[in-house]
């Protein structure tokens, strides 16, 4: 009776897969009723991993002599029904559509496989007494191996592709030929002039609360948010994004609609898309909805201007700190300063360093030389002022190319001593006030492209040479001096 | 003592026995040795970072600051900014009439009580400098520097009366036992000074401020952060100098024998105050050298002298600010001036705005300008903040506590908005940040809270003002508290 109804059962699911069209408007019953798809699906899963284990104990083991070998007749029974209504269930639940389509056909055919395969499986089981056939085992085996593989292709078409491997571990990720985790995670801008508006700010939004069901995988209402070509397109209720319009894109206009209406997206229980997320969309629309706009052309409005403050982008890394250097050498460090330079870094997590000389009358030395030539990448700042190094000493400095501060005041240092400086690309900041450079200095500072600052009080330096490099270099702040000799 | 607890002493007596003595007490000597050897490599650190900050492992600011050091000129009593900044012609129209009801609706105010009348500026404004800023002839020498500097002139505050306005402007809480800005800056940056302390404070104007040392000092951070007041007549620092009869040698070595019955104290009760103190006696045995010459200012030229207008050997604020100028160039971190006297309310000659402010202005102006150019032509204002206001601001209207026929004018204080200023490292050059409205009395745009200024002079010394915190009953503190916003637009 019971391998009956499995049998019919069997055979009027195959009946229904050619009559139902999948592609036609669901009914609300037909659509009621492929909802309870996700709940039934999990018990031909369980079942059928159920009845392969137990085959497994009471084949071998401390279980061989038990009569759970009896038991495994009517879970296959139960898998076998269970298989076939979340089999009709899915194919009402594929009416609503907006699936990818291939991974739907893939997961329907193998589902319709183990539901085929568990009740031929259930009849086998009931007609063999003891022993079982290697046959049956092979069958039971494919059974669960093919739940595993349907089960996570419906698992794709629910929460989206690469849901499962998302999180994993690298190494993981790396043995199924996905990149890295670095590669897709919602980076923080590390350089203004490249990153788009698009991409490092609406982008994570779609990713993270859209596309698991307007993505790739799953195309609801038939709008996808995965390219810029498809956001543009829009779906069948025509276009969501109008370029320059927030008002009239249907996008802004779902986010806002109260969560309860059936429009609104997302569908309630989902993630939101918070008020800051929506206003940035908002703006993003009407700043053109551009995928080429740069986040630093972009002209934040005041709505959004403390959005764009708490995604941190002040301190973009110019000049020498957008340099990709090493962390100090510790042995090189513990050098330097047993020889008396004092030294730190600029900040916490920069491998920069700022010097100085707290005995004035040890600066520069032999020794600190040695440990400073290990260290040349990372010296940026440098205090040398009101010490006794001369024009010998400062020709060390020629071999620091990330010097951007120098204090050199009020020392014996004169024209040749600074000629060491001679072409220092990012060198900002020049004090030389008190000592004995002339107007020839000058032609060097004219080699210095990123200089902002000379200080040249009580040197030989006179105003006509100062006022024809001002003329020549508006933006360096060139102090002669105010205090009146 | 009662039977029981008698009984049980002379039990516990019994089992103190010379075994006792010589097997617990003798491995206590061990580990006390022991413990004395490690941990004065540990002390000499903690005492060492925690005033120098010299090596890679003392503090660390956030990110690379735009200034190393702040010197914050306060004007305690607040200055009029109807006065010296923020011009208002159409104030000037509005002169002794009477004030409209509707600006008194819902405000509060020190002593203004009834219906005011209206206060026109009085001091003539012109503009100036490249940046055309607008300054009064109050500050004629302040003018020629307008081009270093960033006025903000939507500044307010919480607070209407000095105390608890000077404590919000410098510890970022109206009321007492919080860390000054100065503490604040030492603690997250430590000194670049082995010889003199990270946090220095000079006053002139005769009194201290309304709050008192509380402005400056360390709250709950370990005392070795706060501000050290500087004289710059008689004893530079008040208890420095040796006694008659004490010689360099011998306070050497008794500062160092209290030092090691310190440390022994410490081991034993392991509080950090002890390391504070045995680090103040090591500094200022170091300042007893360091100090004098520091405040030798008769060694300065003759036209600096002249450009600041100062006068050795009595206490003035051009004396401070040359001073201040000494002390940032030996890498001290925050220097806190406080010039007192100018809290115009009009009800006497001392604080009219007529002759007392007028006479705060000549007192201040000429150093105040000096010390922006001396830092200027020494490389050093761009790496050091100068701020400069008061703890509030001034209302639009006359204050007249005494009657019509008083021969002096003044204003009220007034929260909603003032003007200050702030130059130097990483600061805008000739900028303005900021509008009130026609007559002064409501900001126009441009808001910034104190939090908002303490926030922005963190930034530029290299903190996230939110991150800088320390742990205190309970709950991480920071200046700011829980507001404070850098002030972006003014960051050059």
């Amino acid at each position: 009776m019971a391998r009956l109804s499995v049998v019919i059962g069997t055979a009027a699911m195959l009946v229904l897969l050619l009559v139902v069209d999948t592609s036609g408007r669901p009914s609300d019953i037909g659509l009621f009723f492929g909802r309870v798809h996700p709940t039934v699906v999990h018990f031909p899963i369980a079942l059928l991993i159920v009845a392969g284990l137990t085959e497994l104990l009471a084949w071998r083991g401390v279980f061989a002599e038990s009569k759970l070998a009896k038991a495994t007749a009517p879970i296959l029974f139960l898998a076998a029904w269970s298989a076939i209504v979340a089999a009709v269930a899915g194919l009402y639940l594929a009416q609503a559509g907006g699936y990818d389509a291939s991974t739907f056909a893939w997961h329907q055919r193998l589902g319709v496989v183990i539901a085929v395969l568990a009740a031929f499986a259930y009849v086998w089981r009931s007609r063999v007494e003891s022993t079982v056939s290697g046959g049956y085992l092979a069958v039971v085996g494919l059974l669960i191996v093919l739940v595993g593989i349907t089960g996570h292709l419906g698992g794709t078409l629910t929460h989206g592709e690469g849901y499962l491997t998302r999180y994993a571990p690298d190494g993981i990720r790396r043995v199924l030929g996905e990149p890295p985790k670095s590669a897709l995670s919602d980076s923080p801008i590390d350089d203004p002039s490249t990153a788009t508006v698009f991409d490092t700010m609406v982008r994570p939004v779609f990713e993270s609360k859209c596309e698991s069901c307007h993505g790739a995988a799953v195309r609801k209402g038939g709008f996808r948010l995965d390219t810029p070509e498809e956001i543009i397109d829009g779906g069948e209720d025509g276009r969501a994004v109008v370029p320059g319009r927030s008002d009239e894109s249907d996008l802004v206009r779902r986010l806002w609609l109260p969560a309860t209406d059936r429009k609104h997206m997302p569908p309630m229980h989902r993630p939101q898309v918070t008020p800051a997320e929506a206003e940035m969309i908002r703006w993003w629309i009407d700043a053109g909805a551009s995928f080429d706009l740069l986040v630093a052309d972009a002209e934040p409005d005041p709505a959004i201007s403390l959005i764009f403050e708490s995604w941190e982008m002040e301190a973009l890394p110019e000049g020498v700190f957008a340099l990709n250097v090493s962390d100090p050498d510790t042995v090189a460090l513990a050098e330097l300063q047993a020889a008396g330079m004092s030294a730190s870094l600029i900040a916490e997590g920069s491998p920069f360093l700022q010097l100085r000389c707290p005995d004035a009358d040890a600066c520069l030395t032999a020794a600190q030389v040695a440990a400073l030539d290990k260290l040349a990448d990372q010296v940026i700042w440098m205090d040398l002022g009101r010490t006794t190094v001369d024009d010998d000493a400062v020709a060390a400095l020629a071999g620091l190319p990330h010097l951007t501060r120098l204090h050199l005041e009020q020392t014996a240092v004169t024209d040749a001593g600074v000629s060491a400086l001679r072409g220092m690309q990012y060198l900002e900041y020049l004090n030389l006030y008190g000592t004995g450079v002339t107007d020839a200095t000058f032609e060097l500072l004219d080699t210095l492209p990123a200089l902002t600052a000379v200080y040249l009080w009580q040197t030989p330096v006179t105003a006509e040479a100062a006022e024809a490099f001002r003329a020549g270099h508006p933006d360096v702040h060139v102090n002669l001096g105010a205090g009146a000799e | 003592m009662t039977g029981l607890e008698k009984e049980a002493h002379l039990e516990a007596l019994r089992f103190s026995t010379r075994r006792h003595f010589l097997k617990s007490c003798g491995a206590g000597f061990g580990a006390m040795a022991l413990g004395a050897l490690s941990s004065l490599e540990a002390t000499a650190r903690a005492g060492t970072s925690a005033l120098a900050g010299a090596s890679t492992t003392g503090p660390l600011p956030h990110f690379a600051p735009s200034a190393k050091r702040v010197i914050f000129l306060h004007m305690a009593g607040a200055p009029s900014q109807l006065e010296l900044f923020d011009y208002k012609p159409e104030l000037q129209r509005l002169h002794l009439q009477r004030c409209p009801e509707s600006l008194l609706e819902g405000k509060r105010f020190a002593f203004i009580k009834g219906v005011p009348k209206m206060l026109g500026p009085q001091a003539a404004f012109s503009q100036h400098g490249e940046s055309g800023a607008w300054v009064s002839d109050r500050m004629p020498f302040l003018a020629g520097e307008v081009d270093k500097i960033t006025f903000l002139k939507a500044m307010h505050t919480d607070e209407f009366n000095h105390a608890p306005a000077q404590l919000l402007m410098h510890t970022g809480s109206p009321r007492f036992g919080r860390p000054s800005m100065g503490s604040w800056a030492t603690y997250g940056l430590g000194s670049e000074n082995e010889s003199l302390p990270g946090f220095v404070v000079l006053l002139s104007g005769g009194v201290q401020p309304d709050a008192g040392a509380s402005v400056y000092g360390s709250g709950f951070l370990p005392t070795v952060y706060q501000g050290v007041q500087c004289r710059s007549a008689g004893d530079p620092v008040l208890y420095l100098s040796n006694p008659g009869g004490m010689s360099s040698d011998v306070r050497k070595r008794s500062i160092e024998a209290i030092n090691e019955v310190n440390r022994q104290q410490y081991e034993y009760v392991g509080d950090p105050e002890v390391l504070t103190r045995i680090a103040q006696y090591e500094m200022a045995y170091r300042m007893q050298a360091s100090v004098p010459e520091l405040m030798e200012i008769d060694s300065e030229p003759d036209y600096i002298h002249e450009m600041y207008g100062t006068e050795p050997g009595v206490t003035s604020f051009a004396n401070n600010c040359l001073l201040a100028r000494r002390l940032v160039e030996r890498g001290v971190r925050f220097v806190q001036l406080f010039h007192w006297g100018w809290d115009s309310h009009g009800a006497g000659a001392s604080e009219a705005l007529n002759i007392g402010f007028k006479e705060r202005c000549e007192e201040t102006d000429r150093a105040t300008a000096a010390l922006l150019r001396d830092l200027d032509q020494r490389g050093l204002l761009d790496e050091t903040l100068v701020v400069w206001g008061g703890e509030f601001g001034r209302t639009p209207m006359l204050e007249n506590r005494t009657g019509d026929d008083n021969p002096y004018v003044g204003r009220d204080h007034h929260s909603d908005c003032f003007t200050m200023w702030i130059a130097g490292g990483g600061i805008k050059r000739g900028y303005t940040h900021g509008e009130t409205d026609e007559i002064g009395y409501t900001r126009v745009g441009g808001s910034v809270h104190v939090h908002d200024l303490q926030a922005t002079i963190l930034h530029a010394l290299g903190f996230d003002h939110e991150r800088l915190t320390y742990s205190f009953q309970g709950r991480d503190f920071r200046l700011t508290d829980v507001s404070g916003h850098v002030v972006k637009e003014i960051l050059a």
